[in-house]
């Protein structure tokens, strides 16, 4: 019986970004950017408020256009290819708002159609996460209508919808109670296990400490470090490098 | 303790620092938009376009304000005319009484006549008498013209009017005709002791006037998904009254809409007649502004209590239906009054309902309250109207305000979703079954869709209702109605159903399919439901005129591509929600350039003028391509405004602005230069003109695309790779199909020979061109030497450029050869449009624009050659 030929493991980076600039007029948002994600692993990008961390990820969706330097997600450019980027890419912004005139159930159809997928396969395929987000009742009732928490898991069934390799996630756990908290960070480790790369900014350490393989703190639109989570540490709580790093410069 | 704790902030410093925050927010958006467009380097014309079609909106309603005060004054003849008609009597204005006594005098002078002729029946006394009754016939005839205009029906002939009035004067004398009142003063001081006429009519025009300011608010741009501004929320975290939180946004429709600014010019126009122009004015000031502040107020109140208290899927609707009658409230009056034939009728009811109509009201508002006329009185009667009004909006804004920022639900779950399951036919096109949802479920969709485009067309149908009299009867006439139903129907749907994205918009962004993609989806689903309606009326058509089928199908396959166009137009006007959650103005100068010219189409098909219809095609399907060229520049950068490059140089835009000042330019020297030369010189000044205006006009355009960083050689040149011919082998082909291509056009006119009608008309253009034997020279200058360079320069060097870089398939060759067409004479549309093909062709084929420039000189060469043959 001959060997089963064996898979070669793909180390390269999943997402590249090098030297971006991102600027809004005169202001300068985001200044030579360099950092890789690796695949398959749960990163977190830690900042304080007003750091970029949105403008990098709306960047990577291709919803603004760098100044210079170059974004690429498994080798395709973030701006110039941003309709196929996004078979590639689960999106869950910071505040989701949806069509008042839909309800949960629909916006989930229409996003599969959307993505070319049969719908009632797609949502159907969704269940049993939709069960244990505890959303069963509010499929059918307005999205409008829905509180914020609901509305930020709507919008991760809509990420997880066309099963993507990559999710870009902003502030996911903001409005999320503690329960909702915990099965989310379970979901995150299940996700990455059948080797789905998370990225997730945040502003909460401990949720950094408690999940991530890799972390990147970014201050002031500059990247100061980047790396697996014991890099980043190097030995001491993340807060304090945290703190230390933001206050020095 | 409660008790120590500072009140809430007093309501005038809350006034004060809204409104400063307000002006500030308007004047940091304009800066920003500034910012934009310099960083952008490129001047844009939108900000220009954009001005004029704000004074163009503002002219347009104090239009609308001059002439209702004016109907209003007008009406007061008509009145008149009822009031004296119903007592039997035959009126005549106060300045031709003396007729009538002149009259009376000579038919003494024939009754003394008579006496005396019964006296002494001498020769003298005959002719004196024949005389008499000469003199009498005479100022009859005069009496009888001074009558006709207020006094004879248009149903009455002159001579039936005639002897109505001879009768009315014998039987009665003085005492059948009455003075006509017809100052609006006298029949409003009339009405203390009569029921008048113009009471109710006045009355009507005054609830109009007013539910106009109140109910059009901001304007007709309606926000759909009419969500809360989630600002509100800080707003009312703040230690104020809530209602006070509002109370800036009261005036927000008085800086958004022109017809609160312009509201004093309805009362100087009504009042100017009673006071004087001078104190007209100063009432109108005192009146005008400030009903203009709390009608604006009213309106807000209402739109606050409608946004607070009624769910999202709701409030559309009702104050869809609010705006909406603000506008009927503006054009009913308008349209009614303008007419005689409808304000007559009018004025009939009228009189039937004046004697259980309240006349003081009215009457206290114009006049004042008794004796004569008196400022003062008037002034203070409207002040009693504003203080109510303004009482009202306070209230209602408060009580709007007490409940907090309730969330209203509808209570029920979602509807029609059986009806439209991901399974059903309907259902299974993803962004079709969304539409189709938002149709069914959001009820102020279903106002403003179907609502607004009705009014529009009505009162397009009213206006035009000349030339459908016209018309009445004919296949056109019903084909066309229905055409221009369907373009309103697109022009209102489809920026309604992008507002309907809103807020919403970041969930496309997400999906592969792109933003353009689902737009261009729309506009297809948006067309295709247009179609559904406009074919149905062409059936109706089809089925009352069978033998005209096949006309029918050939409108129906204009509208087809008309509709299309149309709806790429309507969908590209789409902005992006600004984060607060208002909503972001759509830009009125792409909406100015969308409009342009859409009911060509629609009114050629009613007149039957076919040149214009198929010039609105054309029309249409170049400025919707045009703006698909600017949106697809756009779209990229919707969330990011700073990064959003301008269209690269020449765009379709450039070109078809272009094309058209030379026309216009090419119109102007003409003129000038044969007013010059006279009429005998026309073909020296055309190619005078034509070739000043060719050569100037291709000199400004390279000076614009140059500081653009196009140079003569982007233009000259195809882009791309090395020349596919060499250049004279190219020239020759060029020179050959311009050869082919004349003998075509002779194959083509002899054609028209055989057709009777044609023939007529082109053995008069022969004869007219034979009267220009001695020019012939300038002729061929004209045609040999300016036209192709000039034409080729603009039509292939820019605009088949452009067209090609936007569609890049045969579409392009074949809308810039219809395009060059239309800017002919209709009779030369398809040898035109060849040539437009060819050249085109040639340009791309050869990657150069010379062999297309030889092919139409080596064209127009031939035509002339083989017409002075033919001659």
């Amino acid at each position: 019986m001959p060997l089963p030929e064996l898979i070669p493991v793909n180390t390269t980076p999943l997402v590249v970004i090098e030297n971006l600039h991102k600027s809004f007029g005169q202001k300068s948002v985001l200044k030579d950017i360099t950092w890789q994600i690796p695949r398959g692993q749960i990163s977190g990008l830690l900042g304080p408020n007003g750091a970029g961390k949105t403008t990098l990820f709306r960047l990577l969706m291709g919803l603004l256009k760098a100044d210079s330097g170059t974004l690429r997600v498994d080798g395709r450019d973030c701006f110039i290819d941003r309709v196929t980027v996004k078979r590639l890419v689960g999106f869950l912004p910071d505040e989701p708002v949806f069509y008042s005139y839909l309800s949960g159930q629909e916006i989930l159809e229409l996003s599969a159609g959307m993505h070319d997928l049969d719908p009632v396969a797609a949502v159907k395929r969704l269940y049993p996460l939709i069960g244990r987000l505890g959303m069963q009742e509010a499929m059918g009732q307005y999205a409008d209508d829905y509180s914020r928490g609901m509305k930020k898991k709507l919008g991760l069934l809509l990420a997880l919808l066309h099963q993507p390799p990559l999710l870009v996630l902003d502030e996911p756990t903001n409005g999320l109670d503690v329960e909702s908290t915990r099965m989310f960070f379970d979901l995150m480790r299940e996700l990455a296990k059948i080797g789905t790369t998370i990225v997730f900014s945040t502003h909460l350490m401990d949720q950094v400490e408690r999940l991530c393989t890799h972390a990147a703190i970014v201050h002031q639109g500059q990247l100061l470090t980047a790396g697996s989570l014991d890099e980043v540490r190097a030995g001491r709580a993340l807060e304090d490098v945290f703190v230390e790093l933001t206050s020095v410069r | 303790m409660a008790g120590d704790l500072p009140p809430p902030t007093p309501v005038w410093t809350v006034i004060r620092l809204l409104w400063t925050a307000s002006r500030r927010r308007a004047t940091g958006r304009a800066k920003r938009q500034k910012e934009i467009m310099g960083r952008r380097r490129q001047k844009s014309g939108s900000d220009g376009i954009a001005s004029l079609s704000w004074l163009i909106a503002l002219l347009l309603v104090c239009f609308v304000h001059i002439s209702l005060g004016w109907f209003a004054g007008n009406f007061a003849r008509t009145s008149a005319e009822i009031e004296v008609e119903r007592s039997g009597r035959i009126p005549l204005s106060s300045s031709e009484w003396h007729r009538l006594e002149e009259l009376t005098s000579r038919q003494g002078d024939v009754l003394l006549g008579r006496g005396e002729l019964a006296a002494r029946p001498k020769f003298e006394e005959k002719k004196r008498a024949r005389n008499a009754e000469k003199a009498r016939d005479e100022a009859m005839t005069r009496l009888v013209n001074a009558t006709e205009p207020a006094g004879r029906h248009p149903a009455v002939t002159a001579a039936e009017h005639r002897a109505a009035v001879e009768r009315q004067f014998f039987q009665h004398g003085e005492a059948g005709f009455a003075r006509l009142n017809d100052s609006l003063a006298g029949q409003l001081a009339n009405s203390r002791e009569h029921p008048m006429v113009i009471i109710p009519v006045l009355s009507f025009l005054l609830l109009c006037w007013v539910g106009m300011l109140i109910c059009q608010g901001e304007g007709l741009e309606l926000d759909v998904q009419r969500r809360r501004y989630p600002m509100w929320e800080w707003l009312l975290s703040h230690p104020v009254r809530p209602a006070h939180a509002f109370y800036v946004e009261l005036l927000t429709p008085l800086m958004a809409n022109p017809v609160y600014l312009a509201a004093p010019l309805f009362l100087w126009v009504l009042l100017g007649p009673v006071f004087g122009a001078g104190l007209g004015l100063l009432a109108a000031l005192l009146i005008g502004l400030p009903i203009a502040v709390v009608s604006s107020s009213v309106n807000k109140a209402i739109e606050t209590t409608a946004l607070l208290r009624i769910s999202v899927r709701s409030r559309g609707a009702l104050l869809g239906v609010v705006s909406w009658f603000g506008y009927v409230a503006m054009l009913l009056p308008l349209l009614i009054l303008q007419s005689d034939a409808i304000s007559r009728p009018l004025g009939q009811l009228g009189a039937w309902f004046a004697p259980w109509f309240p006349a003081w009201p009215v009457r206290t508002l114009v006049l004042g309250w008794a004796g004569p006329p008196n400022l003062a009185e008037v002034v203070a009667s409207w002040w009693v109207v504003i203080v109510g009004l303004g009482t009202l909006a306070l209230v209602v804004t408060h009580r709007a305000t007490a409940h907090g920022l309730q969330a209203p639900t509808d209570g029920t779950g979602p509807a029609g979703a059986s009806l439209l399951s991901v399974r059903s036919r309907l259902g299974a096109n993803p962004l079709r079954r969304k539409e189709l949802l938002w149709l069914l479920r959001d009820k102020g969709a279903v106002v403003q869709v179907f609502l607004v485009p009705l009014t529009i067309a009505a009162t397009q149908m009213f206006n035009f209702r000349g030339l459908y009299r016209m018309t009445s009867g004919s296949w056109t006439s019903l084909c066309g109605l229905g055409i221009i139903c369907g373009t309103y129907f697109l022009l209102v749907l489809g920026p309604r159903s992008l507002a309907s994205e809103g807020a919403a918009l970041w969930l496309s962004l997400t999906w592969p399919r792109g933003l353009e993609d689902l737009l261009k989806a729309k506009a297809r689903l948006w067309s295709r439901v247009a179609n559904f309606v406009v074919g149905g009326v062409l059936a109706v058509t089809c089925l009352l005129y069978p033998s005209e089928w096949w006309k029918i199908a050939l409108v129906g396959c204009g509208w087809l591509v008309f509709s299309s166009t149309l709806a790429l137009k309507a969908v590209s006007l789409v902005t992006a929600p600004s984060s607060s959650g208002e909503p972001e103005p759509p830009n009125r100068a792409a909406q100015w350039i969308a409009m342009i010219g859409t009911l060509a189409f629609g009114t050629g098909v009613v007149t039957g003028l076919w040149h214009i219809a198929i010039l609105g095609i054309v029309f249409s399907s170049l400025i919707a391509v045009a703006m698909w060229q600017g949106l697809r520049t756009r779209l990229p950068f919707l969330f990011d405004r700073w990064s959003e490059p301008p269209i690269p140089a020449p765009s379709l835009l450039h070109a078809t602005v272009g094309i058209a000042l030379q026309v216009e330019f090419i119109g102007v020297t003409v003129a000038i230069a044969s007013t010059v030369g006279g009429p005998s010189s026309l073909w020296l000044a055309r190619a005078v003109g034509y070739g000043l205006a060719g050569a100037v006009g291709c000199v400004i355009m390279h000076q614009f695309l140059s500081a653009r960083g196009v140079s003569l050689g982007d233009i000259v040149r195809w882009p791309g790779q090395t020349p596919r011919y060499n250049l004279p082998a190219s020239l020759a082909l060029g020179a050959v199909t311009g050869v082919a291509l004349a003998v075509l056009a002779a194959g083509y006119l002899a054609l028209l020979h055989l057709i009777p009608a044609m023939r007529e008309s082109l053995d008069e253009a022969t004869r007219i061109a034979a009267t220009y034997q001695g020019q012939q020279f300038w002729i061929f200058l004209l045609a040999v030497v300016f036209a192709p360079v000039a034409e080729e320069y603009f039509f292939r060097g820019l605009l088949f450029r452009a067209l090609d870089r936007e569609l890049g398939d045969w579409r392009a060759l074949v809308l810039s050869a219809a395009v060059f067409a239309i800017f002919h004479p209709p009779m030369a549309w398809v040898p035109v449009a060849c040539l437009g093909l060819c050249t085109a062709w040639l340009f791309r084929r050869t990657r150069h624009l010379l062999p297309s420039v030889i092919c139409h000189v080596s064209y127009n060469a031939m035509i002339l050659l083989t017409g002075k043959l033919g001659q």
